[in-house]
């Protein structure tokens, strides 16, 4: 503390500290605003039905659509019973003929991708279930892509093609 | 009194209405404090499972906005494939033709399923097998095909992927 004199001549101390009052008076202003407009991560997560294995018997019970990632193009496979399509008559898919479609894989694959699923389902889509089938060296995000198309199609049921183990019980 | 005299005094506290206060106000810091504290509380009863990213996981994004359970993490990247915050194998050993790599997992996916038996045995619940599989973005589907399969064949009925919720 140093002092100073008055008009008198008198010596007043005067405290020479910093006061940090007003400092932290803009940060309680500053920090609910920072906490209210910041955009934290959120975790979600993408539910996998067990394991199934595509067939072409028109004797299956549920339908499935195998998705194949191809290195420059998605292959839709929709096999029998598909009585969205069969019913309707659209493509060239039969009762003992499966119903193939190709997308593209580019910057509008994905929503292309969703039309053809919606198409294949029509307003049955609960009743389908899409199976991720890719090679080895594909990219994880690239079947999470896949797995968002198909949702948008309103296809909830997803499993991935070779995740099951073999007849001896291993991986 | 002289000025000399008046000042000693004052310098030990002679004088009360002169007294410089030098202590340090916390009020602004207590504030700052509850109201993170609210932040925090409001957050936890919005979400109260919460999954943290494991580290060296960049996990991809989705439009997915289920919310995740509380279950069993495997996280699947670079560093290899940890089960429960535990190392089993690295990411080349579970990718290869190896067996190694694949028993190491399935012993303590094994391992860890008996435990959660026994405590649901204990609480006279059923145990129902959830696991929440953390993967790389970049991660290969091999290496994750592998890991499924392992999950699989021991018994783990219910997998999840998590992703981000793309905001």
């Amino acid at each position: 503390m140093r002092g100073t004199h008055t008009p008198k001549g008198y010596r007043r101390l005067v405290a020479g500290d910093i006061d940090l009052l007003p400092l932290m008076n803009v940060f309680v202003a500053l920090v609910p605003m920072l906490l209210l407009s910041a955009v934290f991560l959120r975790i979600a997560v993408i539910k996998l039905g067990l394991p199934g294995e595509v067939t072409a018997s028109p004797a299956s019970p549920a339908g499935e659509i195998l998705v194949q990632l191809e290195s420059d193009r998605y292959v839709v496979l929709a096999t029998a019973p598909a009585p969205a399509i069969f019913e309707a008559g659209v493509g060239g898919g039969t009762a003992s003929t499966p119903e193939v479609r190709i997308v593209t894989r580019n910057a509008e694959g994905s929503a292309q991708l969703t039309s053809e699923l919606r198409a294949l389902v029509g307003d049955r889509a609960a009743e389908y279930t899409v199976v991720i089938a890719a090679t080895d060296a594909e990219r994880y995000e690239e079947l999470i892509t896949v797995m968002d198309a198909a949702r948008a199609a309103g296809i909830a049921q997803l499993s991935l093609f070779g995740a099951e183990p073999d007849a001896r019980g291993e991986p | 009194m002289s000025a000399r005299r008046r000042f000693s005094r004052f310098a030990r506290g002679g004088l009360p209405g002169l007294r410089a206060d030098t202590g340090l106000r916390l009020t602004s810091m207590m504030d700052i404090l509850t109201t993170l504290l609210f932040f925090l509380l409001k957050s936890f009863v919005a979400e109260p499972e919460s999954v943290t990213p494991a580290p060296g996981v960049r996990l991809p994004v989705s439009e997915s906005e289920e919310h995740p359970e509380a279950s069993l993490v495997i996280s699947v990247s670079a560093l290899g494939v940890i089960v429960a915050g535990e190392k089993v194998a690295g990411l080349d050993e579970i990718t290869s033709a190896d067996p190694t790599a694949s028993e190491a997992l399935g012993a303590k996916l094994d391992a860890l399923r008996t435990q959660q038996e026994e405590i649901a045995a204990l609480r006279g619940a059923t145990s129902h097998q959830v696991v929440t599989v953390q993967g790389d973005r970049s991660v290969e589907f091999g290496a994750l095909r592998k890991v499924m399969s392992c999950l699989a064949a021991h018994g783990y009925e219910s997998v999840a992927l998590a992703v981000v919720e793309r905001s």
